[in-house]
């Protein structure tokens, strides 16, 4: 009986293939979700407190507030489009048939998406 | 291997799942508003409270925050398994235990409010 | 008088994995050095190797029109099978060949899968309907819709580039793995098929649909197009909400596809 050779996975596996790199960038996006959920609940938490929101206000307009945002808003964009690329993947639709195309169920997501952003600003706004 | 089912696996997913779909279509939206609305002007003092705290709109913020922060919690553990930390990512509680105090403290501050 | 035709100068570098575990405990490469025809794929090089140059060099192969699933090999650190994969992709290049990754490699360029074959055994790979017909009443009638339905994860030839693409797998042997998961799913999706439920023993397990992350690069190296990636995400929405229906409204009877 002779030995096998086993080769591992090399610790950087992800960094060499660019497929590997993107779907890792695509998961870590989600510490983007996670803290700007955080900023939502600490934005919350100072709405509670009249006397201080005033200065939290403030700061969200400070470049540093913009930037941060700026930057989070680029991972969570990444993951809204790759997560909406995905979902024809798993939501499989069919008619008699038929399958409906892949890039309908695609583009009725985004418009949904851009629908919901509308409504949201809108009403936010007003 | 055969057998090993755990019912939190789909639990758990399902939550990944509602946490991705509800950030993905609510998120971007919101950064543009606290993030570029405010300092530009379109948004004041005023019209940021009020929008906070409208019934309706507490009630989104709060499935948002918690659901994101499951999204959160077993996306980025699989991560940490995938970038060979096992050793962290298989400590299920540990994430999804900081999304439930989330979730908790999210409840509370919503219902405060 | 008309000049003979030229003898062929183009040439191509191979570089091979070998591993001669009679011979000495750790893998090296070799390089060889081969014809190039515009027409040649990798294993026509192999070949060449094997009949004129070295014949010690041992690899798998069989039908070299991509059915058999027996050539695959890492080519330039993908995935490959070797007889649709032609030296003018990498031509004047060198031609790196190394065994599947994520498989243990018995000797040079030969793969131990019986990993892989095992786990397709465990997702209960038949037909399993809900009522046995006797046979006088005739075979199991299907539509074309019907077929549709699970006709591309049946296009499956068990080559294992899946296997060696996936990082999931290289990093947790125990993960169930790209093609028998999609092969599960083709049976789920078959109307003649009720074994759903019997499936879950290994589809539901722990180290099964849950495990992937959907890297994705199962379905890219496919040479058959069979989608495993897409497979599994259907059966992680499809098990799931079977399960929160199990939870949410024990009595609601009936199988959901």
């Amino acid at each position: 009986m002779t030995r096998e050779y086993l080769r591992r996975l090399p610790r950087n596996w992800w960094v060499r293939k660019a497929t590997y790199f993107s779907f890792m960038v695509r998961e870590l996006t989600s510490l983007a979700v996670a803290a700007y959920a955080t900023f939502l609940l600490v934005l919350v938490a100072k709405a509670a407190r009249q006397d201080s929101f005033g200065r939290f206000f403030e700061a969200l307009r400070s470049p540093a507030s913009i930037v941060l945002h700026l930057v989070v808003l680029a991972l969570v964009l990444y993951h809204t489009i790759t997560w909406i690329a995905l979902t024809p993947k798993i939501l499989v639709v069919r008619r008699g048939d038929e399958q409906v195309s892949p890039r309908l169920i695609a583009a009725s997501n985004y418009l949904a998406w851009a629908a919901i952003s509308g409504v949201v600003a809108w009403l936010v706004l007003r | 291997m055969t057998g090993d089912r755990r019912a939190s696996d789909p639990f758990f997913w399902l939550l990944f799942a509602a946490g991705g779909v509800v950030s993905a279509m609510l998120m971007p939206v919101m950064i543009v508003l606290t993030g570029v609305a405010i300092p530009v002007g379109w948004l004041s003092e005023a019209g940021l409270l009020g929008a906070i705290r409208h019934p309706l709109s507490r009630l989104v913020l709060f499935v948002v925050v918690s659901l994101s922060l499951f999204h959160w919690a077993h996306r980025f553990r699989y991560a940490l398994v995938d970038l060979g930390l096992g050793a962290v990512g298989r400590r299920a509680g540990l994430f999804y235990g900081l999304a439930g105090v989330g979730t908790v403290v999210a409840g509370w501050l919503f219902v405060r409010l | 008088m008309e000049p003979a035709e030229p003898e062929p100068t183009d040439r191509v570098s191979l570089e091979v994995f070998r591993y001669r575990p009679e011979i000495e405990d750790q893998p090296r490469f070799q390089v060889y050095d081969t014809p190039y025809h515009s027409d040649w794929v990798v294993l026509d090089a192999l070949n060449y190797v094997k009949d004129e140059v070295d014949p010690t060099l041992s690899f798998r192969w069989s039908c070299r029109m991509g059915v058999c699933g027996s050539c695959g090999m890492m080519v330039n650190g993908t995935p490959r099978l070797t007889c649709e994969t032609f030296l003018r992709e990498y031509h004047p290049g060198q031609v790196r060949v190394e065994p599947l990754a994520n498989f243990p490699v018995i000797r040079d360029l030969v793969n131990n899968i019986d990993d892989f074959m095992g786990k397709l055994t465990t997702v209960k790979p038949w037909l399993m309907p809900d009522e046995i017909k006797p046979l006088e009443e005739g075979e199991y009638l299907q539509t074309p819709g019907e077929l549709a339905r699970y006709k591309r994860f049946s296009m499956c030839i068990n080559c294992g580039l899946c296997y060696a693409a996936c990082p999931v797998y290289g990093l947790d042997p125990s993960f169930t793995g790209p093609a028998a998961l999609a092969l599960a799913q083709r049976y789920n999706l078959d109307s003649r098929d009720g074994g759903k439920g019997q499936r879950a023993e290994t589809v539901m397990s722990h180290h099964a649909i849950w495990e992937c992350t959907y890297v994705g690069d199962c379905t890219r190296v496919c040479p058959k197009d069979v989608d495993p990636a897409g497979a599994i995400q259907m059966a992680k929405l499809s098990y799931a909400t079977d399960w929160a229906i199990s939870v949410l409204l024990p009595r609601v009877g009936g199988r959901r596809r």
